[in-house]
């Protein structure tokens, strides 16, 4: 047997057939039966999870429907005071009647709730409108225990009442800080919930609870002993065989982080993944009998066919052997056994030629010169030419090549030689000779082409391309990149085959190719040079660059050289740059991640240090040291760039994260102080590294009743109402008000001398604003002091400040100004109404920062040079509405005019609460510069500004965020053009 | 009445003593927060803070009928009550004028008097009188944190602990009392206390 197997092709080939087929199916049943081990354990996972997230779904549903129930029970002042009285004299009457009307308001058919007092003892328990009796009905203790904790902020339970099932919330009821009870609310788990949820999901359910299933489908509720019977200690078990039909079985804590409360049975049957299975295998049997059949009759029949023309080959073989190249072999398939007749032909023929061509291949140097040898289309001895003369020599190849081994140099050259050449057969070129490190070819000799100019600048081009290939692999292998330099020149040469008459070489000669291997030792790397000849001979576009003539060596006139930098379509550098997207759709998109990450995020809130414990309360509460901090991430995009913010150039975007650190010290009810640290990238964010300082630091006394109090320290200057909710929730942009902008906007570097240089003031960037006016996103933090109060619906401050209004953030600090330009700010506010609010405030100081009192006029001092800021504000909430006003008239004394330049700017914003946690806001902002008088007439002396806003905010939870601004400013001067703005922001208080 | 009227002016032979004394609080501390920005509303959000209040249990003989020549008042006004603290003798009636810009509804629960003021405007006043001895805690309903408290009593010795914690009641009949020191947020003391005649009897406690 073995024996037939070596000898014939016939029995491999049937013995092949038959094991392949075998061995076919043998893997494909194998193969399925893993992926149907793969697919049911895959179903039954999805199906698993597919019902999980459905209850939990309906689970959460029913928990914010708790959350309703519970929120007018746990904030009503009656409640509290209902639930006070019923503690201390055990009277239920008036507080079971309260809670029963909030209840009824939600017309829900079964709601239990349960009250506890500050130990967790049950004060009243109503299930509907009934209060029930007994220690604790409910079961509410030991959760409401651990809420009073503080170990769960909300707890989750499940009881059975009166054979129902009820989900219960757990929550603190808390007043001002302080807890009074908990309370409960239950609601039920109806069974047709869960039946209903099971025939969707097509499996089967069970909630069990206090060990038995009080809500669940009916052959979960048959088979519910045997399933648990067959649970394993993961809570999963597979393959269990019940009720006729094969399952999957996992169990599920209803409760994650308290598997007490009960579990979720979740069975799904297998029978519907398993069948397709079953009728694939039964297919694949009889599929694969089949096969195994057919495999014997194509074996016999494919053998047979083998055979005979094997035979014809064997015998022609044969005759070549024994010298008779005419050999030939019928071809009479088109398969690959007439392909190999054929190509048996084709050598015997090439045998034949070979044998005729080898005395003339012995004395010539190239196939092209061959050719044209067998041909009898070339002289020998030489003829004048019309050729292409190119040389390309690598640059630098002795420092390339300094301390390699001989072989690596060799193995380097052959690799870059072989690319070129390849370059020049391409473009039908000959490569004439290598000489060291240079390449010489020759185009139109020996063998006539078209165009051979423009072929030896296309070739020229493909060297280079080929030279940027295997740099890249180069780089890639960690290695130098290789300079090429090549020369071209087009012109009359002598041709021929020069040397002695046993050994020589077909070659060129004359000024022309001297001159070609004059400009490829003037070439660059990656250069190519040639002559402006060259370029008029060649019919292919070129794109080149004229150099002017040159002096040669050797030569007498100057040559006219041209670089070309491609040929036709192609150009050195190939193809276009990457593409960009534009900045407002990469921002849109990271807003859509953002948006689209927050919807998947946990509804609990991240804990604040202050739930770690990361705080001290001494015993009688009289010293708290409290730390909390909040991260910004925020990302900008300036489609046009901001004038005088480096680094913030057009369509660039940037990164800009903030991070504060605030320590809150309480010493009694009267003495409190602040410390800010704070991290970022400047008060306008700038691509510049991270700088840490001390932001905020002072120190709070309040008067006994808490009406007026004296502030001492750095802290943001009170001027204008932006101050009192930057960085708040009340603040619903991501960038201050134009306004707030343009506080600094006389930040000159010199006192201005006449009137006339004042109004050329705002043309002339150097003297007056070297960048601009500077960017000032964030309110000025200032030292000083001030004294607060509030007197009924009037609100108050007076301070003294260090810094002018109009320094800019660099002398905010105790260091930047001292107390050299003191200001004075004054504020009032009153509350109209609950919903109305007015104020006003007052800021005097001088404008010049000290470095410029040089400058100053002839006896004018800085008290000659100040800024008087009113600005008048309201604000108005109602309902989901606020909208938001202020004016701001900012007037700078500056000596040498007859008036003072006076600017006015306004700012309106509108915010509202479309969804709970969700608002849009929109604002405009103007600054109107007033016209001041001088020698050739009045006129404004600085560009009227505008700038329009729009803002989105999300609230992801308690302590987390996200905002989207876009904004546009507009001016007409030169200086600071129309500006973008997109914004984008999460933060995050801790 | 005639027997106060002949009491000697220049303090002669006393026919009645006092009670003076200190009382301590030891209280869970109370978690604070503070506005970081200067000049923005100050919202009290702890919640009101409400005096210690002395009184004797139970009618006193003898006890001088001491008609008030005006209304107590317990305002509300910069969303507190004020004052947070008030003792009355039964009969009393209270007047409860809201000084705030905004709204305030006053009501209460306690088993001796419950009202509920309803709502009303800046510079109106609602009064209720109180007719059964006990405890009243008033509460408002827009402000959960608004709280006070009405002790009324079947005598007219009482007193409010002031801020160091100290008290005193005069004009005492001699005789054995029983004095009660009550806070809403602290299990009260109660105490039997001898008052003699020209004499000042201490009561000192510490409520927990």
């Amino acid at each position: 047997m073995l024996r037939v197997l070596r000898e014939s092709f016939a029995a491999k080939l049937f013995a092949g057939l038959l094991g392949t087929v075998g061995l076919l199916m043998l893997v494909t049943y194998g193969v399925m039966q893993s992926v149907t081990a793969t697919q049911v354990q895959q179903a039954s996972e999805r199906a698993t999870q597919n019902a999980a997230t459905q209850f939990t779904k309906l689970d959460s549903i029913r928990l914010q429907l708790a959350a309703r129930v519970a929120r007018p029970l746990t904030q009503a002042p009656r409640i509290h005071a209902l639930l006070d009285e019923a503690v201390e004299t055990g009277d239920l009457s008036l507080l079971a009647g309260e809670v029963v009307y909030q209840v009824d308001l939600f017309q829900l058919d079964d709601v239990l709730v349960a009250f506890t007092d500050t130990r967790g003892r049950p004060v009243l328990t109503l299930h509907g409108s009934v209060a029930m009796e007994g220690a604790d009905p409910a079961g509410v203790t030991p959760i409401a225990e651990r809420v009073l904790s503080g170990e769960a902020m909300e707890g989750r339970s499940y009881r059975v009442l009166d054979g129902e099932l009820f989900s219960i919330r757990t929550t603190l009821i808390q007043v001002g800080g302080r807890a009074i009870g908990t309370l409960s609310v239950g609601l039920v788990v109806p069974d047709e919930e869960v039946t209903e949820a099971g025939d969707v999901l097509g499996v089967e359910v069970c909630l069990v609870v206090e060990g038995s299933c009080t809500a669940g489908t009916a052959r979960a509720r048959e088979a519910l002993d045997l399933f648990m019977d067959h649970m394993g200690d993961r809570g999963a078990a597979r393959d269990v065989e019940v009720l006729g039909d094969t399952w999957s079985v996992r169990l599920q804590p209803l409760v994650e982080a308290d598997p007490g409360q009960g579990e979720r049975l979740i069975a799904v049957p297998l029978g519907p993944v398993l069948a397709p299975f079953r009728r694939i295998k039964a297919a694949l049997l009889l599929g694969g009998g089949f096969a195994l059949v057919l495999s014997v009759v194509v074996g016999v029949a494919l053998s047979r066919g083998l055979t005979r023309p094997v035979r014809a080959l064997v015998a022609a073989t044969g005759r070549v052997a024994e010298g008779d190249y005419e050999a030939e072999v019928p071809v009479t398939t088109r398969d690959e056994l007439g392909t190999l007749a054929a190509a048996f032909n084709d050598m015997t023929h090439g045998l034949l030629l070979k044998e005729r061509l080898r005395v003339i291949l012995d004395v010539v140097s190239s196939r092209e010169v061959a050719e044209e040898l067998v041909r009898g289309g070339l002289e020998l001895g030489g003829e004048n030419r019309q050729v292409t003369v190119l040389f390309a020599d690598i640059r630098g190849f002795s420092t390339l090549t300094e301390g390699m081994e001989p072989q690596a140099v060799i193995g380097l050259l052959n690799e870059c030689m072989q690319r070129l050449s390849d370059a020049v057969v391409e473009e039908r070129g000959h490569v004439d000779k290598f000489v060291g490190d240079e390449l010489m070819a020759v185009f139109n000799a020996p063998k006539e082409v078209q165009d051979h100019a423009g072929r030896a600048l296309r070739a020229a081009v493909g060297m280079q391309a080929a030279m940027r290939v295997l740099n890249r692999e180069r780089a890639a292998r960690g290695e130098a990149a290789i300079g090429l330099g090549i020369g071209i020149n087009t012109g009359e040469v002598v041709a021929g085959k020069m040397g002695s008459q046993t050994r020589n070489n077909y070659t060129v000669l004359g000024d022309t190719v001297n001159l070609a291997s004059r400009l490829c030792s003037a070439a660059g790397a990656g250069e190519i040079l040639v002559t402006r000849g060259c370029v008029e001979a060649s019919e292919t576009t070129v794109h080149a660059e004229e150099l002017g003539g040159r002096a040669f060596k050797g030569f007498t006139e100057e040559v006219a050289v041209v670089a070309v930098h491609g040929v036709g379509g192609s150009s050195p550098e190939g193809g276009s740059g990457p593409a960009r997207t534009s900045p407002i759709a990469s921002a849109l998109i990271a807003l859509g991640l953002l948006v689209g990450g927050a919807a998947d995020l946990p509804a609990q809130a991240l804990p604040t240090l202050s739930d770690l414990g990361l705080e001290y309360l001494s015993a009688d509460g009289a010293v708290q040291l409290s730390l909390s901090g909040r991260v910004d991430l925020e990302a900008y995009r300036f489609p046009e760039g901001v004038y005088g913010l480096a680094g913030a150039g057009a369509g660039e975007g940037l990164v800009a994260p903030r991070i504060r650190l605030f320590t809150d010290l309480f010493l009694g009810d009267h003495v409190y102080g602040l410390l800010e640290m704070r991290a970022d990238r400047g008060h306008a964010p700038q691509p510049v590294s991270m700088d840490a300082r001390l932001e905020q630091v002072y120190l709070r006394v309040t008067r006994g009743d808490g009406s007026v109090s004296l502030q001492v320290g750095r802290f943001a200057s009170p001027f204008g109402s932006y101050p009192l909710r930057h960085l708040s929730p009340a603040d619903p942009f991501i960038r201050p008000p134009l306004i707030y902008d343009y506080r600094t906007m006389m930040c000159a570097g010199i006192a201005p001398p006449t009137a006339e240089a004042f109004l050329t003031w705002r043309d002339r960037p150097d003297e007056f604003r070297s960048i601009g006016a500077p960017p000032v996103w964030d309110v000025p933090y200032q030292w000083g002091a001030m004294v607060a109060g509030s007197s009924g619906p009037v609100r108050y401050r007076l301070a003294a400040m260090n810094s002018a209004p109009s320094s800019g953030p660099g002398a905010w600090g105790w260091d930047g100004e001292r107390m050299r330009h003191p200001s004075l700010v004054a504020g009032v506010g009153v509350t109209v109404s609950p919903a109305f609010s007015l104020g006003a405030s007052f800021n005097r100081g001088p404008w010049l920062e000290p470095l410029k009192q040089g400058t100053f006029p002839e006896g004018r001092g800085r008290w000659d040079h100040l800024q008087t800021m009113v600005s008048l504000d309201a604000t108005y909430a109602r309902g989901p509405w606020v909208a938001r006003a202020e004016v701001v008239r900012d007037q700078w004394d500056v000596p040498n005019l007859s008036e003072a330049p006076v600017e006015y700017g306004g700012s309106m914003e509108l915010q509202v609460d479309v969804t709970a946690g969700f608002f849009v806001a929109g604002r405009v902002g103007v600054l109107d510069f007033r016209p001041v008088a001088g020698e050739a007439g009045g006129r404004d002396w600085d560009y009227d500004v505008t700038r329009v806003e729009a803002s989105a905010g999300y609230r992801l939870d308690r302590n987390s965020g996200v905002l989207a601004s876009l904004g546009r400013t507009s001016a007409p001067s030169v200086l600071e053009p129309a500006q973008g703005m997109l914004a984008v922001q999460w933060w995050w208080t801790f | 009445m005639a027997c106060l009227l002949a009491v000697p002016a220049d303090g002669g032979a006393q026919t009645t003593g006092s009670v003076a004394g200190t009382v301590t609080v030891q209280r869970a501390p109370v978690r604070r927060s503070a506005d970081r920005y200067p000049g923005a509303a100050t919202h009290v959000k702890t919640v009101q803070d409400v005096p210690v209040v002395v009184f004797i249990e139970g009618p006193v003989a003898g006890a001088p009928a001491r008609p008030l020549s005006t209304i107590p008042v317990m305002a509300q006004s910069d969303t507190a009550f004020s004052p947070a603290a008030l003792a009355v003798p039964v009969g009393t009636t209270v007047s409860f004028p809201n000084q705030d810009t905004f709204f305030h509804n006053v009501f209460s629960y306690s088993a001796s008097a419950r009202f509920d003021l309803g709502r009303y405007p800046r510079g109106q006043a609602k009064e209720v009188t109180f007719e059964k001895p006990g405890i009243v805690k008033v509460y408002c309903e827009v402000h959960e944190f608004m709280r006070a408290i009405i002790v009324v009593t079947e005598n007219p010795f009482h007193a409010v602990v002031d801020q160091t914690g100290s008290f005193r009641i005069d004009g005492v009949p001699p005789g054995r009392y029983r004095f009660v020191v009550w806070h809403p947020d602290l299990d009260p003391v109660e105490r039997d206390v001898e008052v003699a005649a020209g004499r000042t009897a201490r009561l000192d406690a510490e409520l927990r």
